[in-house]
Formats: structure tokens, sequence, C-alpha cells
């Protein structure tokens, strides 16, 4: 466990020194006004890991993840994805790195809404250029895989939250991505429901090797995680 | 899994218009289908007006003309009609040999309907048809007065006899020997109708009514007067000259008596013109209302559109998609609107140009000059300006609603749910109280002198223009003002709920109520143009003057006569 007061780390004991994780995460410092959110955070996530980030509202976790995705500026700091800073890259290679690099699973599922299922897991390949062919084959696959391709044609509306977010979990590893940032995945769904997504994640993290940053309240979420960060007050304080 | 190359900007938002936009559309076909009819009636109102006015004045001149051929010169008092005293001093130009005169009464004629009730408003044209039925143009296009065993005798002189056009007589059924009933200046008058003019190949214009010259001056009242007196060259080769032409006025200059002027008819036919420009101009503007109408309708709906599919947007742009890419998916449903709005705007109007090119005529004559109707044609310029106007505004009202889209953050929308930018700018009053300040100093501004003697008024339609737009913007700030000095004196959960909404100003309130300004002071704009227009057009008319003897025999002599 490393716990910090004036500068927050939380680094994997096996993950190298270097930029060479899934993630990493320097220095990073985020203020709202006159509100400092991020302390200084440092984190490091290794390929095919699966972190929990848990914390009470307001410690920062949001802010966190939403400048890990590249849709709120850092104020100082790096955030290194696959070895390009997110912090220095202009908005056209930020935007192609969250296309390729980031898949991200929502509390709320945010399926597009006129998007079948099979369309929804799809979209991501047509942004970054697949072939309609290979999209194709590749939704389908990810759709049998998180036990989905009988409800392939339906719209999000015909399907229930739990199969809403096995579309989005498929959806996020559609570009098979270095990183999945998965933001209260089952906040949305009863306990049952909840826990086979979980275990979806799991093994799709496991048989993809993607990393995957879970944030989350619930402890017992945290059970598929290889390691659990704590954040509080914009610091990491805790990591085990 | 990493792909070959990113797609581009414009392949994704295609991708959008085809998977989501469309399919909202579809979602809510009604909204949608009525905002493209609302832009369809702009664009055909436009062309409609464009296609009628184009129609219904394509063949303009004065009334006469359509019977006695292009005038070259006009004789014309400086004010008012040309009384009998003047004519005397005529004698000495009706005796040249190198052209004729042809003296003109016009004035306005009421029909009415057995039961009384007005039915159309005919051009009552006074000439001497013993004079005109020795014009060159008259032969040539084959009129005639009289048929058969007919002498110019039977039908010259103050009989009220008239003749008539051949649309007038298949629209109200008449033929030679019936009776044609009217009003003149409050007095009832029974005409006869003594002929029929004009046929497919050789058309007049569709409310005219030829009389005898003193038939005319006793139907209009005004006996020993006329309007004019029109000189028209015989040797129409001389035209082509304008040494020659010059000549015959200098010609005609000297052996004028005092108290009449003359002009070349050109100048005439240039005034009259610019009076059409004028009135097409009017016509154009209401038209334009149309379209501003649609503009501002797809503003609102792109608008909730962002407005419902923020989490949509806000989704995509965690997914990758660009800020460039969602403005041009935007923009994209503007494109698909405007266009296919004006292209169902072009066959909407036509139907609206058929319907109206009449209506227009009619209006055309009345007010300004004879025109007879040609067929309604859509040109390529038509369909040009059609479907430029009609996309240029629909692009023009989803540029804010398309800016809102892409300038959203993702994260703040993903965490307020209820927040969208909205059209801030509508919050600031300085630039109303700006636009207006600035609209008050162009009235400072003199009037630009234009070719022919007019004058524009730059700064007055510029001023009316900041004005406008000054106070459409800061009609919601005055709403908001208004809305908070009621809140402590007005009771009732209701009313204070209502009030407390309008206190809070929200753009959208500010936006619709700035939309109704603007419409409401186009279209009071437009009722006061019209409104001086027709004050013009009166101002402009002759008044009746008091009976006097007939002039035949002093500005022209009968000649050889086709009878």
């Amino acid at each position: 466990m490393t716990t910090t007061t004036t500068r927050s780390t939380s680094t994997s004991p096996e993950s190298p020194a270097g930029a060479s994780g899934a993630l990493t995460v320097r220095e990073l410092r985020k203020s709202y006004g006159e509100v400092e959110v991020l302390h200084g955070v440092d984190l490091e996530v290794r390929p095919g890991e699966r972190v929990a980030l848990m914390g009470p509202s307001g410690s920062g976790k949001s802010t966190l993840l939403n400048c890990i995705c590249g849709i709120e500026p850092a104020d100082d700091g790096q955030i290194l994805i696959g070895g390009g800073d997110l912090t220095a890259m202009k908005p056209a290679d930020l935007e192609r790195t969250r296309r390729e690099s980031i898949g991200y699973v929502f509390q709320s599922f945010h399926l597009l809404p006129t998007l079948t299922a099979m369309e929804n897991v799809e979209f991501p390949g047509q942004l970054v250029g697949l072939s309609a062919r290979v999209r194709g084959e590749r939704a389908a696959a990810l759709l049998d895989q998180v036990g989905m391709s009988h409800r392939a044609k339906h719209l999000p509306d015909a399907l229930s939250g739990g199969e809403r977010q096995r579309v989005a979990l498929a959806r996020a590893v559609m570009n098979s991505p270095q990183l999945v940032l998965a933001d209260e995945p089952t906040g949305s769904l009863d306990s049952v429901i909840g826990d086979q997504v979980l275990e979806l994640l799991q093994t799709i993290s496991d048989e993809l090797n993607i990393a995957l940053l879970l944030v989350t309240h619930d402890t017992d979420c945290a059970r598929i995680c290889h390691r659990t960060v704590r954040l509080h007050d914009g610091r990491i304080v805790h990591s085990d | 899994m990493r792909s070959a190359g990113s797609s581009s900007a414009w392949q994704i938002a295609f991708a959008l218009l085809t998977k989501s936009t469309l399919r909202h559309w579809w979602r809510a076909k009604g909204s949608y289908l009525l905002i493209i009819a609302i832009v369809a009636l702009g664009v055909g109102s436009l062309n409609g007006i464009r296609q009628a006015s184009r129609a219904a004045t394509a063949n303009f001149g004065l009334f006469n003309e359509a019977i006695s051929g292009r005038s070259d010169f006009l004789i014309e008092a400086p004010a008012g009609p040309i009384r009998e005293a003047q004519l005397s001093g005529l004698a000495p130009l009706s005796r040249q040999p190198d052209w004729h005169l042809l003296p003109v009464i016009e004035g306005p004629f009421t029909q009415v309907a057995a039961d009384g009730e007005p039915q159309r408003l005919l051009r009552l044209i006074g000439l001497d048809l013993v004079s005109v039925a020795n014009l060159p143009t008259f032969i040539d296009r084959e009129f005639t007065f009289g048929q058969g065993e007919s002498r110019w005798s039977d039908w010259v002189g103050s009989a009220p006899r008239v003749w008539i056009s051949a649309y007038l007589a298949e629209r109200s059924g008449l033929s030679v020997g019936d009776p044609l009933r009217g009003a003149v200046g409050g007095r009832m008058h029974e005409l006869a109708v003594a002929g029929v003019l004009g046929d497919g190949d050789n058309p007049v214009p569709e409310d005219l009514l030829i009389a005898d010259l003193p038939a005319a001056q006793a139907i209009l009242a005004r006996v020993g007067e006329i309007d004019r007196i029109e000189a028209v060259v015989n040797n129409r080769a001389a035209r082509q000259s304008p040494a020659r032409m010059a000549e015959i006025e200098a010609r005609v200059s000297t052996l004028l008596p005092e108290g009449l002027v003359l002009r070349a008819a050109a100048e005439r036919i240039a005034e009259r013109s610019d009076m059409t420009a004028a009135f097409r101009l009017n016509l154009t503007i209401l038209s334009l209302i149309a379209i501003l109408v649609g503009a501002y309708l797809i503003l609102q709906a792109l608008d909730t559109a962002v407005v419902r599919r923020r989490a949509e947007l806000a989704t995509l742009k965690s997914l990758g998609v660009g800020q460039r890419t969602l403005f041009l998916a935007l923009m994209l449903e503007s494109l698909l609107i405007g266009t296919l709005g004006s292209i169902l705007g072009l066959g909407v109007g036509m139907v609206l140009a058929s319907g109206t090119v009449h209506l227009l005529a009619d209006t055309v004559n009345a007010l300004y000059f004879a025109t007879s109707v040609e067929a309604i044609q859509l040109s390529g310029a038509d369909v040009a300006t059609g479907l430029a106007v009609g996309i240029g505004f629909s692009l023009f009202a989803g540029l804010l609603p398309a800016r809102d889209a892409m300038s959203t953050p993702p994260a703040q929308i993903l965490s307020r749910g209820d927040w969208s930018p909205g059209f801030v700018w509508l919050r600031r009053p300085w630039a109303g109280l700006s636009l207006v300040a600035i609209g008050l100093l162009c009235l400072l501004v003199p009037s630009l002198p234009l070719a022919g003697g007019s004058r524009l008024p730059l700064g007055g339609f510029l001023a009316a223009g900041c004005g406008i737009i000054g106070a459409a913007l800061l009609s919601g700030q005055t709403l908001v003002w208004i809305a908070r000095a009621l809140q402590p004196v007005v009771g009732g959960a209701a009313a204070k709920l209502a009030l407390s909404r309008l206190a809070d100003g929200s753009s959208r309130h500010r936006l619709a109520v700035a939309g109704l300004v603007v419409a409401v002071a186009m279209v009071t704009g437009m009722v006061q143009m019209v409104g001086s227009f027709r004050v013009f057009r009166r101002s402009s008319t002759s008044p009746n003057a008091p009976p006097a003897e007939p002039l035949r025999s002093t500005v022209s002599r009968p000649k050889s006569c086709r009878q």
C-alpha cells in the first residue's frame, strides 16, 4: 500500500518505471476556478491490468476519468496512453486517440438511440475506417461474446438495462483499445445483472489483454480488479 | 485492433446523417415534414411571385400602345391634364406629314355584375379612333373597329360604345352589342360592346377598354381635357436613326405651343418600369418574410434537436467524433431540410404562380400600365434562385445550433444533463442597445443620389435594420425586467410560477420574443409600405375636371379609313 498526502502516487510494483504502461498519469493537476480538484495525481496501469478507482463523491474520480479520456483539459502534468501524451496533443490527435486507444463504458450506457445493437457496436469501427465487412464480422463476434447475438437488430429502447450494458461493453472494445475506462458500469443495474456485467468485463479484459480502469463506489465491484486505488480530495491516498 | 486509417469528417458526418439524423426524422416525421413544408412554402412564395410578376409584366407599356403601337414622343402639360384652351396652338403640329398626333385620355372603370357587386377594375382608354385606324401598327396587326359594311361614322362620337379585349369578352361572356355595366367615380354607366379586339396571335391587355375620345371623356366625366398627346413618327425606318429622330424632336419642339412640354416616350416607359420594379420588390420582400419564418422554425427545430440529442452528441464526442464532424452533421441536416424544401418549393411556386398571375396582372393594370399575361415558365434562374434562397436560409438557420452542438464539452453535458449553452448572446442587453444607438446614428447618413434624379435613403434602411434587430435583442431583456417588476405584486401560484420562469429569462425565451418582435415589425413595415404606395398612386392620378367640348377637330383630322 502506498499512501501520500503531498504527492499522490499509485504504481503497480510490477510496472516499469517508463511510459510503457497502457496508461501513465504523472503529476496531473486540474482546477475549476479557485478550486483545485486534482493535486498532482500519479497513476500507472499496465496492459491487461484491471484497476479499481474508488473514492467518495467529490474526490475527483470523474474529473480524473474525464482528463484521461481527453474530454477535460488538464492544467498540468502528463497523461500517456500508448506512448502519446494526451495533454500535449492537438485536438485532432486527441480525437484519434479516443477513437483508437480508449474504450468507454458509462453508468447509463449511452448507446446511440437510433442505432441497433449491431450498429452501435460497429460504429467505433466505422470511425477508425474499418471496412464494412471487417467491422461487421468483428461486431458480430463481440455480440456473440457478450451473449447478445439474438438481440443484434434491436434498438436500445427494446433492450433491458443489462442488455444495454453488454452492448456498450462490446462497443467499448470494438477497436481493441489499450484501455477501457468504466464509470460505475453496474450503477444502473441490479446486483445479479451487475455481477454478470462485471464477469464479462473481466473475461474480455483477460481475453483481449485490455487494461481496465474501473471507477466505482462499490467495493464488491473491485473484486475483479488486480488492485484498488483510492482517491480523496484529489489525491491518491491508498493503493493495494 | 488497429485501423488502417480514420474515416474523414465528411464520411462520419454522412454516416451520422443516414444512421442517426434520418432516423430521428422518421421518429418525429410530422414535425420535420412541417418544417420542410414551411421552407417549401417560403421558396414557393418567392418563386411564385417571381414567375407570376414576370409573366404578368412581360408585355408592358402604355395601354394605348397595344392598339396604336409604340409612340415616339409625348406632349403633356407640366402638371395635370391638357385643357381645351391649350389645344388651339397644336394646329401647326397636326398639319405636319411626318407624324401622327394621338390624343389620349384614360381612367379607371369598375365593371359591376348584374347585382351591382364590383367585379374587376378595367382601364378605359379614350382615343381618336379615326386617327388610330390610320396608324400603320393598327393596320399591320389586323385590328379593326368595325366589320363588313360598317362605316367609321358608325363608331365614332360620344355614344357610350367600347371595344373590349378577347380575354374580357370570354371571361365575362360578352359579345358585340351586349351591355357592359360599370362605375366611374360613383356614377353608374351602361356601355355597349362595339367590338372585340385581339386574339391569341395579337393579344391586347386583358383589362383594356377602348372608346372613342369624346365617349371616354363623357364616361370619365372629363369632357374638354385629355391626359396627353402622343406623337407617332410615320416613317418607322426613321426610328433607327438617332439623328433623324433628333431632327424630328427639334421640329416638334419648335412648333410646340407655350404651356406644353415634349419628352421621349421611352422616358415614360422607364418611369413605369421603375414603378413595377418597386412593386416587384415589395412582393419579393413579402415572400422573403415567408422564408424568414421558415428559417426561424428551422433554427428552433434544430436547436430543439440539439437539446434533445444532447446525450447522444456527448456520447459521440466520447467515442472520438470530432467537433468539426458534429458541426458538419448538423449542417448536413440543415442542408437536407433546405434542399428538400426548396425542391418542393419549386413545384409550389409553379402552382402559386398559376393561381396568382391574373390577380397580379389585374393589380399591375390597375396601378401602373397595360400588360398581357404570358405563360408561366420555370427558368434556370428561378431554379437557381429558389435553391439558393431556400438552402441559404436553412444553412444560416442551422449555424447556431450546429455551433452549439460542436462547442458543448462532453464532460459538462455528461455531468450536468440539462446544460446547454443556447443563445447566450441574447442575454447581453448591450448588444441591443449598441445596435439601436448605431441605428440612430445611421439616420444622420444623407440619402444617395441615383441615376434619374431619385435618391436612395441608405441611412434610413440601415437605421430601420439596426432598430429592428436591436429592439429584438432588447425585447427578451425587457420581458425579464417586466417579469421581475411584477413578481412582488402578483399573487397566485400559477402567475408566480410563470413570472419566475420569465424572470429567469432563458435564452430560448428571449429568442422566441425576438422572433415575435421581428415578425410584427416586418409585417407592420410592409403594411405601411403598401399603404404609402397607394397614397402615392392616388396623389399622382389626375383630378377630374369640368366638361369641355370634343377635341378631335383640333388635334387630328380624319385621313384614309379602313372602312
